[in-house]
């Protein structure tokens, strides 16, 4: 595998006939990196991602993710790419509200995603994730009833139980005061160092991006 | 998979009360489906099959379907007689293999009287091979002996040994004219068979022509006509020329029917109730169908959500409809389950309810062949209406991306 996880050269996305909304001239994400993604509220962050994520196709230019080619491949391998590769976390987490905390850390699992490990591995990595995240006496719990920062915690491990080759964070601090916004970065920070993921953590919150290895300005791109 | 199907399970579960009102109307449509299908059975059998293994049945030349009536249901009134001489000849047909006699009468109180012999107790069938049994007591003997059907006995509160005054004419209360002269006595009760058997009071040929004699004599009885016999043939291969020859005899104007084909006629002029019954009850089942595609409409816009965080978690597009699909599996599925047990319930609470004609022996719980394809069409309706849904969802979960857009 090449050292790097994402590679863009002359990107543009489109809606049908509307103008282009994101337009990339050259990025790299390399294998550990952790990126700050920073730029305004509608400047296409979340686009950006989802392009990345195989969610979206771009209307024209390269895209190279952990070594598929985005640009070429159809819905269905991107599905797979996303399964087996990368882990998002989101803002409002995402948590199912009907499945208990370790049926939402597991979720991936239950969703077809497998990988080297057997089911033994994969229990004594997540009761160790849970230990470490200090959420292991909340495994039965059901999510709605986990307060802000348990909830921040879960979705932590669900997206690293899978130890993913890339991470996508949308604005995961966003809702959060200042001590826990730190501390929550650095359980992903160290999570990140643990099971050598890679990074983008979209942000408008600027006071964060000291502590990334570098700072993408979305704008510079347009 | 094991875990796909148990997180739609717990999705449902999530939203239990309208869930549970679709489940509920998808078991009421089932029940009603299979309480009507399994009554129109029972009904269709037990008339159908009122009497079986008679190849003809033999009257005065009239109506089929009188014939059959007075013969068969002990309903309405035989316009003319068989001589008993004709009676006679065709039972020494070498052709023939035994006859039983008939000649429907008064009515005891509401029951109509029918005089038989020997031969009916012997070899009268109906649903196939049940032969008539007695609860107590035995066939009529001599004279002046009556037997009982299973209703008449009970309805009447008549114990074995109880005498009994016949009336003249059919009345449904008490007979004007009574045959104060002619008292009988209870010898036999029969079992019940569910058919018009049960309805009617037996004795003998002789006692039914005494009746209406002013002086009966003390020897043996003559007997001059009787209204109608079943006729058993030696060889099936010989019932239409019987039949033909009966029809064509020249001492008497005879008619020869088949029981079974007027039956089943008759059952398809009376079909038209069923057609309706049928009609509402599928017109039922449409109906829960579109609740069931109600229900995953209105929950769509949170389903969405649901849906696009399981396609970032990893699932593809065909397992997200698939999950949609296998939702209404699970609804249906349950409802089905719940609609054949009311439907059995159903079925013992309205059984008795269905008339004299139509008896209801037994029920099983088991789904028989066809309605195991009445259920599977509802369960293969919602598997076909839960597509609308699923592939809706799963256009807008692959517009949508990460997140859910307006």
């Amino acid at each position: 595998m090449n050292s790097s996880i994402i590679q863009i050269e002359n990107l543009t996305f489109q809606y049908d006939q509307s103008p282009p909304i994101l337009k990339v001239s050259k990025f790299e994400l390399k294998r550990g990196e952790k990126i700050f993604l920073a730029g305004p509220s509608g400047s296409g962050k979340t686009t950006f991602l989802e392009l990345v994520a195989g969610l979206l196709n771009p209307t024209s230019g390269l895209l190279r993710v952990l070594d598929e080619d985005f640009s070429a491949q159809n819905t269905h391998h991107k599905d797979l790419v996303r399964k087996k590769w990368m882990s998002f976390i989101f803002q409002s987490f995402n948590l199912v509200p009907y499945l208990s905390v370790e049926e939402n850390i597991r979720l991936p699992f239950w969703l077809g995603f497998r990988d080297e490990r057997g089911d033994e591995q994969i229990t004594k990595d997540f009761e160790h994730l849970i230990k470490g995240l200090d959420i292991a006496s909340l495994q039965h719990k059901k999510v709605m009833e986990l307060s802000f920062g348990q909830s921040q915690r879960v979705a932590a491990a669900r997206a690293f139980l899978k130890r993913p080759k890339l991470l996508l964070a949308d604005e995961p601090t966003s809702a959060l005061d200042s001590d826990r916004r730190q501390d929550f970065l650095e359980i992903l920070f160290d999570l990140a160092k643990n099971f050598e993921t890679s990074m983008i953590f979209v942000s408008h919150d600027r006071s964060l991006e000291s502590q990334f290895d570098r700072i993408v300005e979305i704008g510079e791109w347009k | 998979m094991k875990n796909f199907i148990l997180i739609s399970w717990k999705s449902l579960l999530n939203r239990s009360f309208v869930v549970g009102l679709t489940i509920t109307c998808i078991a009421l449509s089932t029940a009603l489906l299979l309480t009507l299908e399994k009554i129109k059975d029972t009904a269709e059998g037990a008339f159908t099959q009122t009497v079986s293994q008679v190849d003809l049945l033999v009257g005065a030349r009239s109506g089929q379907l009188q014939l059959l009536l007075f013969t068969v249901f002990n309903m309405g009134q035989p316009t003319n007689n068989v001589s008993w001489e004709s009676y006679q000849y065709w039972k020494k047909n070498p052709a023939v293999d035994w006859t039983i006699p008939y000649s429907l009468g008064d009515s005891f109180r509401g029951f109509r009287t029918v005089a038989t012999d020997e031969n009916f107790f012997e070899h009268y069938r109906y649903k196939g091979n049940h032969s008539i049994q007695f609860k107590e007591g035995k066939p009529f003997e001599k004279m002046s002996e009556v037997v009982l059907g299973a209703d008449a006995a009970a309805e009447l509160g008549l114990h074995l040994g109880a005498k009994a005054i016949i009336t003249h004419g059919v009345t449904q209360g008490v007979g004007f004219e009574h045959h104060d002269g002619h008292p009988f006595h209870v010898c036999g009760i029969l079992k019940k068979t569910g058919t018009a058997v049960d309805r009617a009071v037996y004795f003998s040929l002789e006692d039914m022509e005494a009746m209406h004699m002013e002086h009966p004599p003390k020897g043996p009885v003559p007997i001059h006509d009787i209204t109608s016999f079943f006729l058993r043939t030696k060889n099936r291969i010989e019932v239409l020329k019987l039949q033909r020859d009966i029809n064509d005899y020249s001492k008497e104007p005879l008619m020869a029917v088949i029981p079974g084909m007027v039956l089943s006629e008759l059952w398809k002029n009376l079909s038209y109730f069923e057609v309706l019954l049928k009609g509402i009850s599928w017109i039922v089942a449409g109906f829960s169908l579109i609740t069931l595609l109600l229900m995953m409409l209105s929950s769509l816009e949170n389903r969405r959500r649901e849906m696009t965080l399981f396609r970032t978690l990893g699932a593809h597009l065909s397992q997200i409809a698939s999950f949609l699909v296998l939702e209404a599996v699970w609804v249906s599925g349950v409802g089905i389950l719940i609609g054949w047990f009311l439907s059995r319930v159903g079925f013992l609470v309205l059984g008795p309810l269905m008339g004299d004609i139509v008896g209801v022996d037994s029920i099983s719980w088991g789904l028989l062949p066809h309605e195991i394809l009445l259920v599977s069409f509802i369960l293969v309706g919602s598997i076909l209406i839960s597509l609308i849904p699923a592939v809706k969802v799963s256009r807008q979960v692959l517009k949508d991306g990460l997140t859910v857009k307006s």
